[in-house]
């Protein structure tokens, strides 16, 4: 990557990220909130309907939510990535995946914001996660965004044929949330769903991450290394999908 | 031998474009056995030139001839379906200005994502934008955002910037187009220091003056094909006999008369394009089946718009019998100083006391005036001298 590269990523996150919070009365505020609010409907009803079958629950769902949150917004600022800049791309020949980066890269730093709710949360509940189990949490988050920005790269193009990819995505992302154990805990699981829960590779990298973080514990480590691999792999699959389409649809926009 | 930096090689280029719309994943689940249709848009067909380092280069052509499509292959945001396209060096693409603009920025936001757009880097940017806002003429609104600046404010920044951005090679489209006259004097002066830092350019317009001033090679492009090509002033006689053909078809006289005028130079060459102070003869051949008795024949010039520049009467200045059979009638104009533009000479014939027109052809030919003097105002230059008394 070059210089001129490098500046150009940054200038469409700090443009898109000024445009997203500077209009608004309570600023990037909104980015802690959101998931505080999502967390927050979701812990008065679950907790309800749980009882108290999981310990430090609270720490558990907004750990959850907010890494849900993260992958999400990364798949959905890729699909749009491509339309929202289609102007730009119609006049002037820059690195198309830089777009796509770039857009991804604002929910890294919504999810540095989120950090700071996380670790009031840990000090309120007086858990101290060790550095191994710190470590084990950037590398899930890692994952999480290695897995996100390969599917960014294949679903910006699509979208770009089928404008309204908007709306199934949305669909899958609600149904992807309750087939990740974000909300109840694995244990709760029984049966067929459970198979179905299994082959949800988000449903690793969150029971990996979290029993680290919360709990201490090693657990799903062999699969989340998998899934890492094949991430990976996916990873360079869709950058070469996009690059060898990204030519071919200019005139689709 | 200079060196090539710009090769089309055999290009050609088609749009699909669908008559039945499929953008939806919806369409394919109604649908799902239907093929798409599609018609099919020939945009470049094989076009093949190559340009060398520091000329300047124009396209022409009428609208939906092929010129965008062609410097967006150039520019690498089109692939072309055949033929390639090879580019030596930096180039810059002027499609548009302020790429990237968005109204909810400041300024100085604005300038940094344009600036980078064109391939500055954030450092570059920094060192030059006290330049950029004093050019501009925009100093005090560097935190405003766009959307309050008037359009004419937006493109003295969009330029600003854009005069910044270094490459070796410049794609210019229809720039131009935008701005009011001192805006396009100032373009005009970043061509001419562009040249003479003997940059590569390839400029499209409409503008003939701008091309008959800057290119040393005109490219006539029509219906996706190079029609002519060479120096300016030739190339430009062939455009426009190519656009007035379309217009003499439209206004086809009905009747069994037949008009037709022509124009002519000092030289008794028949021409269209005319520089100003030139002399030209305007003639009207006719062939008629009927008479015309004691005619009074007018020219009218207007412009584009339909604005009258002058009419030229022979009531009460020439006297003709009668119009019979074959013939041809002239006027001679000493010098035809008009501004640059284009010009429509429409035809009238009234009877004797003017009471009644009895032949009227509206832009029955049409012509162009280049002006080296591009600091009149109005419509054209009087005729006179300066002197000290």
């Amino acid at each position: 990557m070059t210089k001129t590269d490098k500046d150009l990523l940054l200038e469409f996150v700090k443009t898109d990220f000024t445009l997203r919070y500077n209009n608004s009365i309570l600023g990037f505020l909104w980015v802690v909130i959101k998931p505080l609010l999502t967390f927050t409907v979701m812990y008065v009803v679950f907790s309800l309907l749980l009882g108290g079958s999981v310990k430090f629950y609270a720490l558990y769902l907004l750990l959850g939510t907010i890494m849900y949150t993260f992958f999400q917004e990364i798949t959905i600022n890729g699909l749009n990535s491509l339309l929202q800049k289609k102007d730009m791309m119609l006049k002037v020949n820059f690195k198309r995946y830089l777009a796509v980066v770039g857009s991804t890269l604002i929910a890294v730093i919504n999810l540095t914001f989120n950090l700071v709710v996380i670790i009031i949360f840990f000090a309120f509940n007086k858990i101290l996660p060790s550095p191994l189990d710190v470590l084990i949490f950037i590398f899930g988050i890692f994952i999480l965004y290695i897995l996100g920005l390969g599917i960014s790269f294949f679903i910006s193009i699509l979208h770009v044929l089928f404008r309204d990819l908007q709306h199934i995505w949305d669909i899958f992302m609600l149904v992807l949330f309750y087939l990740t154990p974000i909300v109840y805990p694995l244990s709760l699981i029984k049966g067929k769903t459970l198979y179905l829960i299994d082959a949800n590779p988000l449903t690793h990298i969150f029971n990996f991450t979290r029993e680290a973080l919360i709990y201490n514990k090693i657990e799903s480590f062999y699969s989340t290394l998998v899934i890492f691999v094949l991430s990976l792999i996916f990873l360079y699959i869709s950058y070469r999908f996009f690059s060898k389409k990204i030519m071919k649809i200019a005139e689709d926009f | 031998m200079a060196k090539k930096v710009i090769e089309v090689n055999n290009i050609t280029k088609n749009f699909k474009i669908p008559i039945e719309r499929r953008t939806q994943l919806k369409d394919y689940f109604i649908h799902p056995l239907r093929k798409a249709k599609y018609r099919s848009f020939v945009a470049l067909k094989d076009v093949s030139f190559s340009i060398t380092e520091g000329e300047f280069v124009g396209i022409i052509g009428r609208n939906g001839s092929g010129k965008s499509t062609l410097l967006k292959i150039i520019s690498n945001i089109y692939l072309p379906n055949k033929g390639e396209v090879t580019v030596n060096g930096k180039l810059i693409p002027f499609l548009e200005l302020g790429v990237g603009f968005n109204p909810e920025l400041t300024a100085k936001d604005n300038i940094y994502l344009n600036g980078v757009i064109l391939g500055l880097t954030r450092d570059q940017i920094k060192n030059k934008y006290n330049s950029i806002i004093e050019f501009s003429e925009l100093q005090g609104f560097e935190e405003t955002q766009l959307k309050n600046f008037s359009s004419g404010m937006q493109v003295r920044l969009a330029f600003s910037i854009a005069i910044q951005a270094e490459g070796d090679i410049y794609l210019l489209d229809e720039v131009l187009a935008v701005g009011d006259l001192s805006f396009q004097q100032k373009c005009f002066d970043m061509f001419r220091k562009l040249k003479k830092d003997g940059k590569t350019i390839v400029f499209v317009s409409h503008s003939m003056g701008a091309i008959e001033e800057f290119c040393d090679r005109v490219i006539l492009l029509e219906k996706g094909s190079i029609k002519d090509e060479g120096k300016a002033f030739g190339v430009l006689q062939k455009y426009n006999e190519i656009s007035f053909h379309r217009i003499e078809k439209k206004d086809e006289v009905k009747s069994n008369d037949k008009f037709k005028i022509k124009l002519f130079n000092s030289k008794n060459e028949e021409i269209s394009i005319f520089k100003s102070s030139e002399i030209m003869r305007i003639v009207l051949d006719y062939k008629l089946e009927r008479k015309i008795q004691n005619p009074n024949i007018e020219f009218i010039i207007t412009r584009d718009d339909g604005t009258v520049i002058t009419s030229i009467s022979s009531y009460n200045k020439f006297n003709v019998d009668q119009l019979e059979n074959l013939g041809k009638i002239q006027f001679e104009i000493d010098s035809i100083n008009f501004i640059s533009s284009e010009y429509f000479i429409s035809l009238v014939i009234y009877n004797k006391d003017l009471t009644e027109q009895i032949v009227s052809i509206e832009r029955i030919k049409n012509f162009k005036v280049f002006s080296s003097n591009n600091n009149i105002k109005g419509f054209f230059e009087i005729a006179g001298k300066w002197s000290n008394i």
